[in-house]
């Protein structure tokens, strides 16, 4: 990996469209079964399939001025909000509406991964959640990848999508309307993605520089949480390291992800 | 954080804590060709700390484990807050003071009733369910920690049994014991209640030096309908003093009396046990009451509660001089009152003139089992003529 001090700018000429596609999948499970119980979550699907976007709306995940790889930068809303309304007409960038000095976990911020001559590779994460008519939807997270080919100045590929974690959504309902109070349940939607041009458009590439995607997802997570300046490890390498380095363990039990908006 | 530690997190319905969510992530687990092992130290120590004690239901356990795989504290975020704001601190301030308890070895969390001799008594509110799926037990835990009373002490639980169907089952074990849901009868329990609802019970146990004991309440396997109710238990240490308790009887604690009266404190309430000495015996415990405050007159009145015990219990008011008797009746007794059955209430009442100390004495009846305990709570007055 060579050095990060090499600044790029990032550009997207106007004047074309691109098409997405939007995908949300039947919930597979959830812990109170809402989704058997609950018809708008029974039924949550994508709002629009198929949509056409100017190129402007990408140029909001873009930087103002030139940036390095593995330095993060913050996303414009308008063009995110106009892409996540292409699944549900209703979101809102403003986390967890009823607590209001919990606002460490809002934010939309992207980074750039990689480079070369012809592509450059964006990697974004977004946190946002759907107010539906009688309840609330938060997914996880939304991350992606924006590929912008450098020369044409044009999206070569863009995917916007729910990761797949044991537990990738926390929603509130409703139950009955003249009560202000609401109930709450997590689950896993296999898939909620947004997708344009060809995914592996980079894949053959030699990058002139780069990081790998487990160090800009790193880098993302500490935009949005404190905690992450803890180096958690997973159970198995926590199970290796504790007696090699005599070192007690602090472990989180926790119904959710610790890193992200399901729990 | 992570100088000092390894710092790792997991979900709970990778641990299958989540009941409703095991069936379908096994399904995804095996569609997927993935597994995840929850068999090895590391995870098994996570499971236990979720068990530990009786608090349930917290969405977020923080744990400390040691790097042999020992659970050295645990903290349950549910809580953070309240606690954090009784202790006075911020709840950052509370949570470093929690993971440096734990390096010091104090265990913080793991012992959900700690008693001391400043905190001798607390109470837990909680409920127990019929066991299901063909188990005989299915307890809900009360982890009790007396390991602050060295010398031993009489553990006494005075237990009162909700107003719901159910009937229930208290077990009394050592708390290194690994509980089975399986037996009719635990095997390893120390002793054991039964009751229904409505009903108070009382168990008592009796300890030579400083330990932990699990209490467990579970409804009736044999009951057709699953029902659940909820119980109170008022947990108690009645601490042994450090002579063994024969020794120092009937001439124990001649100089400092247990209750001190005056016109600011006319009343005070004392916890304590007794135990039948046998047909013809007395075996005192004794409570040393000081009304000397009282210059003038007074009435001394004790009103007496004896334990669900099963023995009955008589008590005797003495000078403060008077030698107390092992054997026969007392007949220097200047007023008593005798054979309180268990769960009933009695009054002694006597007239003084001139501030004086005396003893009560309390013992067991003569036509109970010999050695067999049971609590009795007494309040101590004066009313001054």
């Amino acid at each position: 990996m060579s050095t990060l001090s090499d600044k790029i700018t990032l550009n997207l000429d106007d004047g074309t469209e691109v098409l997405v596609r939007g995908f949300i999948a039947p919930i597979e499970y959830s812990g109170s079964n809402f989704h058997v119980e609950w018809d708008t979550l029974a039924n949550f699907r994508v709002a629009e399939p198929e949509k056409q976007y100017p190129v402007s709306t990408f140029c909001d995940f873009l930087p103002k001025e030139a940036v390095s790889v593995g330095t993060p930068w913050e996303i414009e809303h308008a063009g995110a909000l106009e892409l996540l309304k292409q699944f549900h007409p209703n979101p809102s960038l403003g986390m967890r509406w009823d607590l209001t000095h919990k606002n460490e976990s809002q934010g939309l911020w992207a980074c750039l991964r990689a480079y070369d001559a012809e592509f450059a590779e964006i990697v974004f994460r977004i946190h946002a959640q759907f107010a539906l008519k009688d309840g609330w939807f938060t997914p996880s997270q939304f991350t992606g990848h924006l590929v912008i080919n450098r020369i044409k100045r044009s999206v070569a590929f863009f995917q916007m999508y729910v990761p797949n974690g044991i537990i990738n959504f926390d929603t509130w309902w409703q139950k009955d309307p003249d009560d202000e109070g609401h109930i709450t349940d997590s689950g896993f939607c296999p898939q909620m993605e947004l997708r344009a041009g060809i995914e592996d458009v980079v894949r053959n590439a030699e990058f002139i520089e780069s990081i790998t995607q487990e160090e800009v997802e790193h880098k993302l997570s500490l935009c949005f949480y404190k905690s992450q300046q803890i180096n958690w490890v997973l159970l198995e390498e926590a199970l290796e390291m504790a007696p090699a380095q005599q070192k007690p363990i602090h472990a989180i039990s926790i119904d959710g992800p610790l890193l992200d908006e399901s729990c | 954080m992570n100088e000092h530690f390894i710092n790792t997190w997991v979900p709970n319905c990778e641990l299958g804590r989540i009941h409703s969510l095991r069936e379908p992530i096994a399904k995804r687990r095996e569609r997927e060709g993935k597994h995840f092992d929850t068999s090895h130290p590391l995870a098994q120590a996570i499971i236990k700390g979720g068990k530990t004690g009786s608090k349930k239901g917290s969405p977020v356990d923080c744990l400390v484990i040691s790097s042999e795989f020992e659970l050295m504290g645990r903290l349950l975020v549910n809580d953070l807050s309240e606690d954090s704001k009784r202790s006075g601190l911020w709840r950052q301030e509370y949570y470093l003071a929690f993971l440096k308890e734990a390096l010091e070895g104090k265990a913080p969390g793991l012992g959900n009733i700690v008693l001391t001799a400043e905190q001798p008594s607390q109470s837990v509110v909680d409920l127990f369910r019929t066991p299901t799926a063909g188990n005989h037990q299915d307890y809900t835990l009360v982890v009790i920690d007396a390991t602050a009373f060295e010398n031993g002490g009489t553990l006494i639980i005075d237990l009162e049994i909700g107003r719901e169907e159910g009937e229930v089952g208290f077990y009394l074990f050592d708390g290194d014991n690994e509980l089975s849901t399986t037996e009719e009868i635990p095997k390893d329990m120390l002793t054991w209640t039964w009751g229904e609802p409505g009903d108070t019970r009382q168990i008592i146990h009796r300890f030579d030096q400083g330990q932990s004991f699990k209490l467990g309440a579970t409804g009736h396997w044999a009951r057709d309908e699953p029902c659940i109710n909820a119980f109170r238990a008022k947990i108690s240490v009645v601490e042994n003093q450090k002579e063994p308790l024969e020794e120092k009887r009937p001439e124990s604690n001649e100089d400092t009396p247990d209750v001190v009266l005056d016109k600011a404190h006319s009343s005070q309430e004392i916890l304590d046990a007794f135990r039948a000495p046998g047909p013809g015996y007395q075996d005192y415990t004794v409570v040393n009451i000081d009304t000397t405050a009282f210059e003038s007159s007074g009435t001394l009145i004790i009103d007496i509660h004896v334990g669900s015990g099963d023995t009955s219990g008589s008590f005797y008011l003495f000078r403060d001089d008077t030698e107390l008797p092992t054997e026969g009746y007392p007949t220097e007794a200047i007023s008593s009152v005798s054979g309180i059955r268990p769960d009933k209430a009695g009054k002694i009442r006597h007239r003084f003139a001139g501030g004086k100390v005396f003893k009560l004495g309390a013992t067991g009846d003569w036509y109970g089992e010999q050695g067999r305990i049971n609590a009795f709570h007494a309040k101590i007055s004066v009313e001054e003529n």
